[in-house]
């Protein structure tokens, strides 16, 4: 076990230099942790304390539809992990889970996933996000599985602190510029199709969110056609 | 090069403000300590967006954004044009109404006489504004520029963590911010008008009515506007 600490550790200190992403990082973290846990992925996304949405990674593109798959849903062991701020393990999908979140069971398992595990991210009363491990086949985590993957979201918490507390951190003036106007812009998105579809804001913003998933198109780009009205949802469109 | 126990000073303000919402509390925070100002106002300039509110405090606040964004002046655009502190002590003064011909009558016809404008900067680059407003026309004191200096300096470092995403969503917009975004888009649609458009109508009718900005925007998310999106003002 003190042979994996050690591992861990210098894996995800050889992914936190200097220069490196916060994306990047958990990006490694996510491989990593697959591969130490015999995953056939994993997923990180940052959250803010009322649950939305910040960074995410995932070690391939299979883990990022999955990962995704929660957001688009609203449903999933990462959303119940991270409001309960503790672990959920799914060790069978397939075996009463789609009760618990009918949306998301059964996109995930149509994606090949077969066990979900979930882990908070958390410091104290700070939750950062939360780190999802996700295996082809049914099954437990094993005794020394558990306790690592426990392990492997405390270490990408530390690291996650350490980068924050650097000010230096690849700071990027325009891609901040960038991501408020994305932001501003998906926001006034929901408005407009809210008023389009006649229903709320959780309404439209799931319509764009399952339009840019079905349609494999980045949310920014949907949202800048929607401002731009080359782009909109009508009530008897399914 | 910055001393190190205000670096300690500004990293304690990091720490406070990220457990207690970041961004979206800053303003607040700030006017609480500089208490000698009316309001408080932290804007981003988004790429396509203008500038986007992350947080405000105080009654003026929505005012002071609509006059840089209506006359394109003002202390806000000229700190973020030069990265430079702009304190205009007094709106009515010649020197303001002979720099901000448009901006500086308006805003003080508005109320407000004295903007204390501090960008907020990232790798030297200005991003963004932290903006304290007074009624009253004077200087901000040596304590207040401070203080004011040092919350600029946080939102920086919490601004810089979020830029330094690079994946989708790497900017988390604070709640009311969202919401007010959602009410512009809102207005968009019924209105017929572009995001700039929506937006002054809303802080028109708020400021017109005597309203406060947040009533306004929560009656426009429940597709209720209280004032006609499609008339002009």
């Amino acid at each position: 076990m003190d042979d994996v600490r050690l591992a861990v550790r210098r894996l995800i200190a050889a992914s936190a230099r200097p220069g490196t992403s916060t994306g990047m990082f958990l990006q490694q973290v996510c491989r990593t942790a697959a591969q130490a846990l015999s995953a056939s992925g994993a997923g990180i996304s940052m959250m803010t304390n009322d649950g939305t949405r910040g960074v995410c990674a995932a070690s391939d593109p299979v883990s990022e539809r999955v990962e995704e798959l929660q957001f688009v849903m609203g449903e999933g062991p990462c959303m119940d992990a991270f409001a309960t701020r503790r672990p959920v393990l799914i060790a069978d999908l397939g075996a009463g889970a789609v009760s618990r979140w009918p949306g998301y069971v059964p996109a995930a398992l149509q994606d090949g996933v077969r066990a979900v595990f979930a882990f908070p991210l958390q410091i104290g009363a700070a939750r950062l996000g939360i780190l999802d491990v996700f295996r082809e086949r049914a099954g437990p985590l094993s005794a020394t599985e558990l306790p690592m993957a426990l392990h492997f979201a405390d270490v990408t918490v530390e690291a996650l602190i350490d980068r924050q507390s650097d000010a230096e951190t690849a700071a990027d003036a325009d891609s901040l510029a960038a991501d408020v106007g994305h932001g501003a812009q998906l926001f006034q998105a929901q408005g407009m199709v809210m008023i389009q579809l006649g229903g709320s804001i959780t309404e439209a913003s799931a319509r764009i969110r399952a339009y840019a998933y079905a349609q494999n198109r980045r949310l920014d780009d949907v949202a800048s056609d929607i401002i731009a009205r080359r782009l909109r949802f009508d009530k008897d469109q399914p | 090069m910055e001393q190190p126990e205000e670096l300690r000073h500004v990293r304690r303000l990091v720490s406070s403000l990220r457990a207690r919402g970041g961004v979206g509390a800053l303003s607040a925070e700030c006017l609480g300590e500089v208490p000698e100002v009316d309001g408080v106002v932290l804007s981003v300039l988004a790429a396509g967006a203008g500038e986007v509110m992350l947080s405000d405090s105080g009654p003026f606040a929505d005012q002071v954004e609509d006059q840089h964004s209506r006359s394109g002046q003002g202390p806000h655009l000229d700190a973020t044009a030069t990265g430079d502190v702009v304190l205009a002590d007094d709106l009515r003064a010649p020197a303001a109404r002979a720099r901000w011909p448009l901006f500086a009558p308006e805003m003080s016809a508005a109320g407000v006489n004295s903007i204390f404008a501090f960008p907020v900067s990232i790798d030297g680059l200005p991003v963004g504004i932290l903006s304290l407003h007074r009624g009253a026309a004077g200087p901000l004191s040596a304590a207040g520029q401070a203080r004011a200096r040092r919350y600029s300096e946080a939102a920086a470092v919490l601004l810089g963590d979020q830029a330094s995403g690079g994946a989708a969503g790497g900017v988390v917009l604070p709640v009311y911010a969202g919401e007010l975004q959602q009410a512009v888009g809102i207005i968009m649609e019924m209105g017929g008008v572009d995001a700039a458009t929506a937006l002054h109508r809303m802080r028109a009718y708020a400021q017109h009515s005597s309203r406060p900005m947040r009533e306004v925007v929560a009656e426009v998310r429940t597709c209720r506007p209280p004032f006609d999106p499609t008339a002009a003002t």
